[in-house]
């Protein structure tokens, strides 16, 4: 909100913000993101979602002389040009040194300075020494200075390639595997994302990351049993964890989606660590994602399902598409959004329910068309979850029979269909916003 | 990075991985001291009890301010403005602007 506020100030004219106490940090690191070095603001002690309607207006009661003299006292001009780093703790030397009696000692030092600084992600950091990225940059031909995002959201620096390689090396990424680092950023940037929403929002969203083509057996992307998760058995899935690790860095150190700071979830979701996958495109029926999406088969893609709530689809029962299909509109229609924030699901569907469904003659279209078609609520329900109340463009629902049955997902062909993992039978479904394939670049 | 050299002391030299912004600031919007028979946004971000706080605020301006006017604001419930949003707010010809922000 505080983007749009700062877009009202540069029109000329005057903005005053009303800020919960606890988002106080958050108003003023994005007042600086787009430009309002001192935005006015009246700070209230409660979020008035979750205070009466009669305590709403005792709050404002108190607050309302800082909300005149926002409205009607001068402001102080800014000085010039600012060079800020995109947190306000820790240090801003390029170069940080850590002593101790040996060389752990160090690497403690450092990592227990980061974590203080908020610069980690909470897991032991590998030292991102000078050798370190240089070595990490050789994963690419694209130059150091290259620019990955112009505005990388929801801070809105410029994120070069280097800056990137140093979140890489601290994420315990090979140089191998920066390409589809910087691929990730550039997918999750992909504009039909709402960014900015998802990770400034206090609802819990997190990336999940498929990736496509050639890169990921070169690469050693799982595509198999256990690709989301830990690492093992062995080394499989480390390129799943370490890359997700990586985006998951730049998103604080580079984006400025600080937890409590930008980043404002009331809960939280373990789902931010890490989520990167690769089609399981050897034991898939049909022709990979990517190139369902316009990509040749040699070509390699990253996508990026910016959302929330992956959960299991568990059934080893079924063994025709029609019960299988069942199972998984019970699901789904579980995790489904009433409120009208344009999620869809992408169906990680495991490559043994993949084949029950081309063994029937299911393409991938018919599982989009049942899910449409079965994924509703009745128009009462939809009314009671007070959807409507947001302003959204289905105005149509007002009007409808209270027992007519509503679809949660309007667009069947957003509904996205991805083999993935090993063979036990087990799918799973997760929240997207509109993904769209970004090539890997070498 | 030094590993000790006999002294019982170490060093270990690491680039900083967060990035400097650099920017501008905008120059705040000029105030008017007195709003008597201007125009107000109240600029409500679908949270709920937001709109309560705005009306509140209403109240208490127009007890303030004899002639003040408002302008009820909202860019939906992920609050993406579009350019064509400001240009309206800008032809809107307010002299203020109050929002609520966070939830």
């Amino acid at each position: 909100m505080v983007r749009n506020h700062a877009g009202i100030e540069e029109l000329g004219i005057p903005v005053v913000s009303i800020v919960q106490e606890y988002f106080l940090e958050d108003a003023i690191a994005s007042g600086a993101a787009y430009g309002l070095q001192e935005p006015a603001m009246a700070v209230v002690p409660e979020v008035f979602t979750s205070i009466t309607a009669e305590q709403t207006r005792a709050a404002i009661d108190q607050v309302i002389e800082d909300i005149v003299a926002g409205l009607t006292k001068p402001r102080p001009e800014p000085d010039g040009h600012v060079v800020r780093k995109v947190t306000l703790h820790g240090p801003e030397e390029e170069v940080l040194t850590f002593g101790g009696k040996d060389l752990l000692a160090c690497l403690q030092e450092m990592n227990t300075k980061f974590l203080d600084w908020g610069w980690s992600d909470g897991f032991p950091l590998v030292p991102p020494t000078e050798e370190a990225v240089r070595e990490m940059l050789k994963g690419t031909n694209r130059t150091p200075e290259d620019v990955v995002v112009e505005k990388f959201v929801p801070g809105m620096a410029q994120a070069t390639v280097r800056d990137i390689a140093v979140n890489a090396v601290m994420a315990g990424c090979e140089p191998q595997f920066l390409p589809l680092v910087l691929t990730a950023i550039e997918a999750m940037h992909n504009p039909e994302i709402n960014l900015r929403m998802c990770t400034v929002s206090t609802g819990a969203h997190a990336p999940l990351f498929v990736v496509n083509g050639p890169i990921a057996g070169k690469v050693g992307v799982n595509a198999g049993s256990c690709s989301l998760g830990n690492a093992g058995p062995g080394r499989l899935s480390f390129p799943n964890v370490a890359v997700g690790r990586a985006v998951r860095l730049a998103l604080m150190n580079v984006g400025g989606a600080y937890p409590g700071v930008l980043d404002q979830d009331t809960i939280g979701s373990p789902a931010k660590f890490s989520m990167v996958i690769a089609e399981n495109e050897a034991m898939s029926p049909w022709e990979p994602y990517h190139v369902e999406k316009g990509f040749r088969e040699e070509e390699s893609a990253v996508t990026c399902f910016y959302g929330h709530s992956l959960v299991e689809i568990a059934d080893l029962e079924s063994d025709t598409a029609e019960a299988l299909i069942n199972t998984i509109s019970l699901r789904v229609i579980g995790i489904g959004q009433t409120i009208f924030i344009p999620y869809y699901p992408v169906i990680l569907l495991s490559p043994s329910h993949a084949q029950i469904f081309d063994r029937d003659g299911w393409t991938k279209n018919d599982i989009r068309q049942y899910l449409h078609l079965h994924c509703r609520i009745s128009a009462e329900k939809y009314r009671r979850s007070k959807s409507l109340a947001w302003g959204h463009d289905r105005k149509w629902i007002t009007a409808a029979d209270s027992q007519a049955m509503i679809p949660l997902y309007e667009r069947p062909e957003r509904i996205d269909i991805v083999v993935a993992g090993g063979t036990s039978g087990k799918s799973a479904a997760y929240l997207g916003l509109f993904p769209k394939p970004y090539p890997v670049r070498s | 990075m030094s590993p000790s050299n006999g002294t019982g002391q170490a060093s270990l030299r690491v680039l900083n991985p967060v990035v400097a912004r650099k920017f501008r600031p905008m120059s705040p919007a000029k105030r008017q001291p007195d709003l008597s028979k201007k125009k107000i946004g109240l600029y409500w971000n679908s949270k709920k009890h937001g709109d309560v706080a705005l009306n509140r605020v209403k109240e208490l301006l127009s007890q303030r301010y004899e002639g003040l006017a408002f302008e009820w604001l909202e860019t939906g419930p992920v609050n993406e403005a579009t350019e064509e949003w400001f240009e309206s707010v800008r032809q809107s010809r307010l002299s203020g602007v109050v929002a609520t922000t966070g939830d």
